[in-house]
């Protein structure tokens, strides 16, 4: 059940990326992958190495973990950066910025709460760091590969 | 957090000599690809890495790969820069030769028998010690990846031309 339900999340959300209009889709493709890459750097750093995260035991619950970090979070990652750079009016944008660390801490809870992942001295504001730090090096990343594809 | 090296060895030493040679290989070889495509490929084989031994490595402990379960640095040096350019130098010598059809079928086979070998000399270097595990899975795994990673980049190459005609 709870696979089913992170597999059709991911593909909503990773056809919803391709179809934003502000990211090309070999950019979409690359972040997709790099931010996998980060989060995967995330679940490593302050889930194993400092044990403030466990992942289930459960097979069906591990493979949903592996589907929601490998491929949901930065495909929701990738929309929430397509929204940004699509939003024209200022205030609308910096509102936007501030609350995407909030909609993944959101996500990060609802699978604790699902069972997927189970949290260990690990407050909101760490969350908040950790996701805000992910969608910052995201962005750095995009503009980079976007001066890579206009060859500046 | 990255975690420093329990001992101080021969692994660590391995991996040291094969990123010296890798860069090495990098100065040496011709680039033919486009510095979007390098990113691309470089992305694509540090996070396929990273994935396939967070699940097969560190949880399901089918192997330990340099003397701890846990993600040192010396792990993370090999999973995000010794893993990506030995999957640069794949595409690069797939582009430079362009191989096409059967040939990179042979191509994918030739280049997963010469990544488990190197897998086996770094294992006599107690890189991965084998717990349920064994070089013919691994055969598998490379396998897998290298055809995943022509599938992807043709995706690459495909949407890249597209953007380059906007």
């Amino acid at each position: 059940m709870i696979l089913s339900i992170a597999l059709l999340l991911t593909v909503l959300l990773t056809i919803l990326a391709f179809r934003t209009k502000s990211l090309h889709k070999i950019e979409v493709i690359v972040l997709i992958v790099f931010i996998s890459n980060i989060v995967n750097n995330v679940y490593s750093m302050w889930g194993l190495n400092l044990n403030h995260i466990k992942t289930s035991d459960r097979m069906e619950e591990f493979i949903s973990f592996v589907l929601v970090s490998a491929a949901m979070m930065p495909a929701l990652i990738t929309c929430m950066l397509g929204i940004i750079l699509s939003i024209r009016t200022l205030v609308w944008k910096y509102l936007f910025i501030i609350i995407s660390p909030f909609l993944l801490i959101l996500i990060e809870y609802l699978a604790d709460v699902v069972g997927l992942i189970e949290h260990y001295q690990m407050s909101i504001w760490d969350s908040l760091i950790v996701w805000t730090s992910v969608l910052l090096i995201a962005y750095i990343f995009r503009s980079f590969f976007y001066s890579l594809l206009k060859g500046v | 957090m990255l975690l420093l090296p329990i001992h101080f060895d021969e692994n660590e030493w391995f991996v040291i000599m094969a990123l010296f040679l890798l860069t090495l290989g990098l100065i040496i070889f011709r680039n033919v690809l486009s510095s979007a495509v390098i990113v691309a490929v470089l992305i694509y084989f540090a996070t396929i890495g990273k994935w396939t031994d967070y699940v097969v490595g560190i949880k399901f402990q089918h192997y330990l790969a340099l003397d701890t379960f846990k993600q040192d640095l010396f792990d993370w040096l090999c999973l995000e820069i010794a893993y990506p350019l030995i999957g640069y130098f794949f595409v690069n010598f797939l582009a430079s030769w362009k191989l096409k059809g059967m040939f990179t079928i042979l191509y994918i086979f030739l280049w997963s028998i010469l990544l488990v070998f190197s897998e086996w000399i770094a294992s006599l270097f107690n890189v991965f010690i084998y717990i349920r595990w064994n070089l013919l899975y691994s055969f598998i795994v490379y396998f897998s990846v290298l055809s995943l990673c022509i599938l992807y980049l043709k995706l690459i190459q495909r949407v890249y031309c597209s953007s380059l005609q906007k």
